[in-house]
């Protein structure tokens, strides 16, 4: 188990330096620099202040010292300042803050309700909840995150006419993500805060919810199937105890596994929520760092959204030989 | 191989028959689901509709109606027009052009390597599979907002690289897929046996392994379209896919989001995400359906 753990960290540092790569090479040929983004556009901009500009973000170093600098900044964690004169490990505390907690919930979201969706068609197979649900699946794998938020604004805000629905006073959610408005506990939102929160949470959920209720479905009509279920059933358990204790915990390894493997998509899904929430976050910084070709933002960003990536995906592995013993052996 | 020429023909003609009675069986068992057949038919429309986008479009795809701003759909303009008074049903039955154009080329891109890809990682094993995935692994770990707006500001927005980096999003995925086919397949007796009978690598790959992943490939087909769709949508509405006028699917219901604040402009929202759910949808289904009539075994499995 060790050597595994130890294998596979080694791996993802090579995923990660990979990465990093690819990206500044990609920065590196973007026509300009920060400095012909930064400033005054009006204004020529002298040598002498150019020089300054190319000592300070330190272009004045052939590319291959740029390059391991750059590196040297990752690895240490000290990232210095962005294009607009702000610490960027502030930039990164805030922007992940946000997309972070909505991440979170949107994953504890689409798994909790995910699994008991599917899990429930499959014991019920064919019945009309099976039926709906398996309808609306479809629909949800088809509509990427920012339509469901399009559609949530036009269903609770501007209907026309005879589609306008009297919705209860209670699901009146604000439509603003106002910060100040906001307080939390780490990740768990205080007050009224939830009610903010709920209407991005659903948008970020929808595309994954619909992909495991399926995978889930599946995966416990499999287990339905086993023959070690006949045998608990035969030997006189109760239907729950049979579904529970024998069905449940079986079905879990795959489900877990796939609800892991969902995880790394969650960042893409909220990059896009965040821009059709108007959420201020990763997806807005990092496109603006790109824009104003801030090499040390981007990369920044960028390398922290892969540790995080290959964090999760280490420790799903390791939930993995937890819950089911025999992987630990191989 | 030293088998006399008359029976190395028999030899390949035989193989052309029984693939020949295996397309025959798929077809049969696909035309029984009546769900998967009905979606084929949408997919044979739109793709009729994408090529003959120019003599369907009652209007240019950038004509603008002075007399016709943020028209309901109406007997002129079937669905409305948008606030700067182009035809929504031009725009929309062109965005099936350029969104099957970008689907297709990205769906091929990524076919051809994720084939050559998967199939000589999963093949030879070893630090050449190490080396492959973990480039693959670069390339899903990669914040793709970040790549894609690297790539449209150094290259442009054409639809070449739109696709190329489409390929880059879509090729780790199936690459994989490919590589787990060629290794659940690779130590199967049949390949034994070929190989005891001294066939090369070459003849092994081409006639004894790569035709039992076709099944799997061709259902894949018709996922990596739909996939492709979404991603387009998705680069639009993030601002690094295509630009005004080009009106994909994605531009269309990016900009819809005008209409989140009026309601006389909800027929910008609803025809450009309902021609996008239903082909997406289509496309899924006939390539579930394809795959369950393929190899039966693997029905409802995802």
């Amino acid at each position: 188990m060790g050597t595994y753990i130890v294998r596979r960290l080694l791996h993802s540092l090579l995923v990660m330096w990979g990465a990093v790569t690819f990206l500044f090479l990609l920065l590196l040929i973007i026509p300009g620099d920060i400095t012909t983004q930064s400033g005054d556009t009006g204004r020529a901009m002298t040598p002498a202040v150019k020089k300054n500009l190319d000592r300070l973000y330190g272009l004045d170093d052939p590319v291959p010292i740029q390059y391991l600098k750059s590196l040297r900044r990752i690895i240490t964690f000290n990232f210095g300042m962005s294009a607009q004169n702000r610490e960027i490990s502030t930039m990164l505390k805030q922007s992940f803050a946000s997309s972070g907690r909505l991440a979170f919930w949107g994953v504890i979201t689409y798994s909790v309700l995910g699994v008991i969706t599917g899990v429930y068609s499959a014991v019920r197979r064919n019945g009309a909840f099976d039926r709906v649900s398996g309808a609306q699946s479809i629909l949800l794998n088809a509509m990427p995150p920012f339509v469901m938020g399009i559609l949530l604004q036009f269903a609770l805000g501007v209907m026309p006419g005879p589609l306008k629905w009297d919705w209860p006073k209670w699901t009146h959610f604000p439509i603003q993500w106002d910060l100040g408005q906001q307080r939390w506990f780490g990740i768990i939102p205080l007050g009224t805060t939830w009610k903010t929160l709920i209407l991005p949470v659903i948008t970020i959920a929808s595309v994954e919810y619909a992909g495991q209720a399926r995978g889930a479905r599946t995966v416990m009509l499999e287990v339905l199937r086993a023959d070690y279920l006949r045998t608990a059933r035969a030997k006189g358990l109760s239907e729950r105890s049979v579904l529970f204790k024998h069905g449940l915990r079986n079905a879990f390894i795959p489900i877990i596994t796939s609800i892991g493997l969902a995880i790394p998509n969650t960042f893409g899904y909220a990059v896009l929520t965040e821009t059709v929430w108007n959420i201020p976050g990763l997806g807005g910084t990092i496109s603006q760092a790109v824009g104003q070709q801030d090499s040390a933002t981007v990369l920044a960003f960028c390398s922290v959204i892969v540790l995080i990536t290959i964090v999760v995906t280490l420790m799903v592995d390791l939930l993995y030989g937890f819950i089911d013993p025999r992987v630990k052996v191989q | 191989m030293n088998v006399p020429a008359v029976m190395a023909n028999t030899d390949t003609q035989l193989a052309r028959d029984a693939a020949d009675t295996f397309w025959r069986d798929v077809w049969k068992r696909f035309r029984r689901n009546k769900v998967a057949m009905f979606c084929l038919f949408l997919v044979g429309v739109i793709i009729l509709v994408s090529i003959f986008a120019k003599w369907l479009a009652p209007y240019g795809y950038d004509d603008q109606f002075v007399g016709g701003i943020t028209e309901g759909p109406n007997s002129k303009f079937w669905f409305g027009t948008d606030n700067l008074g182009r035809d929504l049903f031009s725009r929309i039955v062109y965005g099936a052009q350029i969104s099957m154009r970008l689907a297709v080329l990205v769906t091929l891109g990524t076919l051809l390597v994720s084939l050559v890809l998967g199939t000589l990682s999963g093949w030879y094993g070893g630090w050449f599979d190490s080396v492959l995935m973990r480039i693959a692994d670069v390339f899903i770990a990669t914040p793709y907002i970040a790549m894609a707006l690297a790539f449209v500001t150094v290259f442009g927005r054409s639809i070449w690289v739109i696709a190329v980096f489409s390929i880059f999003r879509q090729f780790p995925g199936s690459a994989r897929g490919q590589r787990a086919l060629i290794l659940q397949y690779k130590n199967a007796d049949y390949i034994e046996a070929a190989r005891a009978a001294g066939a090369g690598t070459r003849r092994i790959l081409w006639t004894h392994l790569l035709p039992n992943t076709f099944p799997q490939t061709i259902a894949g087909l018709g996922q990596s379209i739909g996939v492709a769709i979404l991603n387009e949508s998705a680069y639009s509405f993030l601002n690094v896919g295509f630009q005004e006028p080009t009106p994909s699917w994605g531009r269309l219901i990016a900009d819809s989001r005008i209409a989140t604040t009026s309601p006389d402009l909800i027929h910008l929202f609803i025809f450009p995400t309902l021609a996008f759910v239903i082909t997406i949808t289509a496309f899924l289904f006939v390539s579930e359906g394809l795959r369950d009539a393929a190899d039966p075994k693997l029905r409802g499995a995802r």
